[in-house]
């Protein structure tokens, strides 16, 4: 029994982090049809930028850690992704590729490969039956929760979402519309960065900081992404819990790295059932009349 | 608006797609024999060590134009590359250190290679799937190959890897790898990309619905470039392990995958030179550079990236390349002008045609027939569902419910490829063509496709000689128009299928249009099934009218018999 209230702790822990990150992956494809590979990346930077701001209180490092993912995505937005949007779908993956390796390298180059930590803000523990569980993982958790009903919220019940929403369907009838697609792409990358950026900012207590850090959270959060329809917000964040529950099943029975491999495989296998995607909700299909 | 925006991007997409096939062979000769020369004497020159890196570096390159033959000429992305190359070289690496045969081992790691290559594109590549499956596909592979490499320590040695015996030989195994690939390259441009398959490789890369509809089976011949570049990759792979003091779970990771695509981007995508030029430089230069750089070299490399993909598209191989793009394989043979054989029946049947997207029925339940040799008009409202129904019958999109027969065959569960075999052939709304490509090798595309030539129409012919060396971009709008339909006239369609044909003319052009397609369907003798809103070309083209709305037949007939009915009128007026 306590063993299964662990592996749901564990599972509401890392399910909440994924949702997060492939909530910014699923942003970025909707609006931008960009497969952002540098998202993982982007969750390092925030891991380093709150080892870099250690000295500070952690709820003052962290909305600095927020803001420092606003401008790192706005920059990365007008000066470079800016420059591909014309030139298809591999330019702009590459030149995330390539954003992803400059990260990476300069986070080698300035803070060294060795690995970092920081303490959790919360030190304590939390009893739920006979289970002891970090405090701040479970503060975290709910954090993100909440964060992720607000933003959907934001997204599916406000006008900001409608025009957001109206652009990732068409951004050129969204234009027409007065919806500037200039302004909406720097915006959402702005956005989605920041968003990821605090998602390694908060797990950056729970793990070893190192530059490759977001390579591992990269895979699950795209299979989080492809099962669901593309442009749909929502359904990255099921798609997440999906993955993560999967997952977590298997490797409460299985080694880890055979667990990948099985996850893998069925993965590929719903590629090719449902090569377009789950649709979460009956009226988000979005298929070209043309 | 959204037609003219349509158009710029066509021709940035061209102005950055224009590298060279042929390559190698063409205006950048001679730097390619001082380059062969360089490495074919580079060891009575350098020192062991340099002639390893060097030797390394040549592998390296073979691998790069492996990854080249997905990427740079068929346009599938992979960014797991490195499994593929750790596949040979763990295969070698564990023959070496059990004593066995180290051609036995390479054998299984390209064996491997060959399967789950397949695998992978047969999963990410099919025409249903979202272009970003692949990408992730090949990203999970390579992240969980090093991650099994690591594991399974009883076979791979774990973290530390396995420790490759040193070579007896530098130089003797110089040359071997030299000699390979030199060989294996100069063999897979006589075997494929010098021949129809390496152009249908480059169709599709450029345009793979226009390619499809030319009738190139893209699936199997992407999975055929993508099974080829992971053999290839392993190949190389498998030369590479005696370079190696020892084979770790890099080889098969995401690094070795990264760099390999900067390999290829930075030296030129579709040559046969730039892999090598980047490679050999990458690998040479690391040594030089990581010694008096440290980790920042590889800063620069990922900055190096990102400025080639941004400025120089082509790579540097690709700045002094340039030429025709195709081989020339128009075909001997010769047809007679004129319809194929006769058939009894009707040449197009669509019966009870439904497609519905997301609860919206664009077509709902409508029938088509048309004779051999006949022109039919499709008529309608917009949204009416003429396009979706077009799309239906050339196979772009399936229906719900409903069949299509062509002479008498059925083909709705049929891919576009094997429509345009079975004779049914189509143009776009937004002519749609191989950007980058000359009015010539259009039309050798073509012609290799339907593996005859086809005399064509005076018209058509006209355009041919008077544009053949002109790249797409340069034509007028018309002259793009009549490309695509004198594409589909080379696979002598019985049935061809025009949407819109007269969108975007001028006065006179469209007025010349209908006179043009009715000595086309004279001299050629296919029937012409037309999308047009233009009722004064209509009046002059059609031999019968269908008018749809809200996907069904609502009144078919003589140009006047259909505007005289109520229904089409209240439809037009929007008094459904």
């Amino acid at each position: 029994m306590s063993s299964w209230i662990q592996i749901l702790l564990d599972f509401i822990w890392a399910s909440s982090g994924l949702a997060l990150v492939a909530f910014s992956l699923g942003l970025i494809l909707g609006e931008l049809r960009i497969v952002n590979i540098a998202q993982g990346d982007l969750m390092m930077v925030g891991a380093y930028s709150m080892y870099a701001m250690r000295g500070l209180p952690f709820l003052i490092a962290l909305p600095l850690t927020f803001v420092v993912g606003l401008g790192l995505g706005f920059a990365l937005e007008r000066g470079v992704l800016r420059w591909v949007y014309d030139k298809g779908f591999m330019a702009t993956l590459l030149a995330t590729w390539g954003v992803g390796i400059v990260l990476e390298q300069g986070a080698a180059t300035v803070f060294t490969v060795s690995q970092k930590g920081i303490d959790p803000p919360i030190k304590g523990l939390i009893e739920i039956g006979d289970v002891v569980y970090p405090a701040y993982r479970a503060v975290v958790a709910a954090g993100i929760i909440v964060l992720l009903a607000v933003l959907l919220l934001l997204v599916y019940r406000t006008s900001f979402g409608l025009r957001l929403r109206a652009s990732i369907d068409n951004v050129e009838m969204a234009a027409v519309l007065g919806i500037s697609p200039q302004r909406t792409f720097a915006m959402v990358f702005a956005l989605a960065t920041a968003l990821a950026v605090l998602a390694g900012a908060l797990i950056a207590p729970t793990i070893a900081i190192n530059p490759t850090l977001g390579l591992s959270f990269l895979a699950p959060a795209f299979f989080a992404v492809l099962i669901s329809k593309p442009g749909s917000l929502a359904g990255p964040v099921l798609g997440a819990v999906a993955v993560e529950f999967t997952f977590t099943l298997l490797q409460t029975y299985l080694n880890i790295t055979v667990a990948e491999s099985i996850l893998f495989g069925l993965l590929a296998l719903f590629v090719v059932v449902k090569p377009q995607g789950i649709s979460w909700s009956r009226t988000t299909a979005r298929e070209e009349a043309s | 608006m959204v037609q003219t925006n349509r158009w710029r991007a066509f021709g940035a997409e061209a102005l950055s797609s224009r590298p060279s096939a042929t390559g190698l062979f063409n205006s950048s000769r001679a730097v390619g024999l001082a380059l062969f020369a360089a490495a074919a004497l580079c060891p009575l020159f350098l020192s062991e060590f340099k002639v390893g890196l060097i030797g390394l570096g040549l592998t390296y390159g073979l691998f790069a134009v492996g990854l080249d033959l997905a990427w740079g000429r068929t346009g599938i992305i992979s960014i797991g590359q490195a499994v593929f190359f750790g596949l040979g070289t763990y295969g070698v690496a564990i023959a070496l250190v059990h004593h066995g045969s180290s051609l036995l081992g390479g054998a299984v790691g390209i064996g491997l290679a060959a399967v789950l290559g397949t695998f992978t594109a047969a999963v990410g590549l099919r025409r249903v799937t979202n272009p970003s499956t692949m990408a992730v596909l090949t990203l999970a592979i390579t992240l969980l190959a090093e991650k099994i490499a690591r594991d399974w320590w009883s076979v791979t040695g774990g973290s530390s890897g396995l420790y490759v015996p040193p070579l007896t030989s530098t130089y003797s195994y110089y040359y071997i790898c030299f000699a390979a690939s030199i060989g294996l390259v100069g063999m897979i441009w006589l075997a494929v990309l010098n021949r129809p398959l390496g152009n249908r490789l480059t169709a599709i890369r450029l345009n793979d619905r226009r390619a499809e509809h030319l009738g190139i089976p893209i699936f199997r011949e992407r999975l055929v470039a993508f099974a080829l570049s992971a053999v290839v990759s392993a190949i190389a792979g498998c030369l590479s392990a005696p370079w190696m003091s020892s084979v770790s779970p890099d080889r098969v990771g995401i690094v070795l995958s990264t760099q390999v695509l900067v390999w290829v981007a930075v030296g030129g995508k579709a040559t046969l030179l730039g892999p090598f030029v980047g490679a050999v430089a990458a690998t040479y230069g690391q040594d030089v550079l990581a010694s008096a750089m440290g980790d920042s070299y590889l800063l620069l490399l990922g900055v190096l990236f990102i400025l080639s993909v941004l400025l120089v598209p082509n790579g540097i191989a690709g700045l002094f390349l340039s030429g025709p793009q195709l081989a020339d394989t128009t075909p001997a043979a010769k047809a007679p002008a004129g319809p194929r054989g006769e058939h009894g029946g009707d040449a197009l049947a669509a019966e009870k045609i439904v497609k519905r997207f997301a609860g919206n029925t664009a077509v709902d339940g409508a029938d088509l027939r048309v004779k051999a040799s006949e022109i039919v008009c499709l008529i309608g409202p917009n949204g009416a569902g003429k396009t979706t129904l077009l799309n239906i019958l050339s196979g772009a999109i399936d229906c719900d419910t409903g069949s299509v027969m062509l002479r008498g065959e059925r083909i709705d569960s049929s891919p576009p490829h094997r429509r345009v075999a079975a004779g049914l052939a189509r143009t776009f709304q937004i002519p749609s063509l191989f950007p980058g490509l000359t009015v010539a090798e259009h039309l050798i595309l073509a012609r290799q496709e339907a593996g005859m030539v086809v005399p064509l129409p005076d018209a058509y012919a006209r355009l041919e000689h008077e544009n053949a060396g002109r790249r797409v971009e340069m034509l007028s709008l018309s002259d793009r128009r009549s490309l695509e339909i004198a594409m589909a006239l080379c696979s002598r369609p019985v049935v061809l299928l025009l949407d819109e044909p007269a969108a975007g003319l001028a006065r006179h052009e469209a007025d010349a249009l209908a006179q043009t397609l009715r000595t086309l369907r004279d001299q050629v003798g296919c029937a012409i099934v037309c999308v047009e809103h233009d009722m004064e070309i209509v009046r002059n083209l059609a031999d019968r009218v269908v008018c749809l709305h809200h996907g069904k037949v609502i009144s078919e007939g003589t140009m006047a018999e259909v505007a005289a009915n109520p229904d089409v009128r209240r439809a037009y007026l929007g008094l459904a």
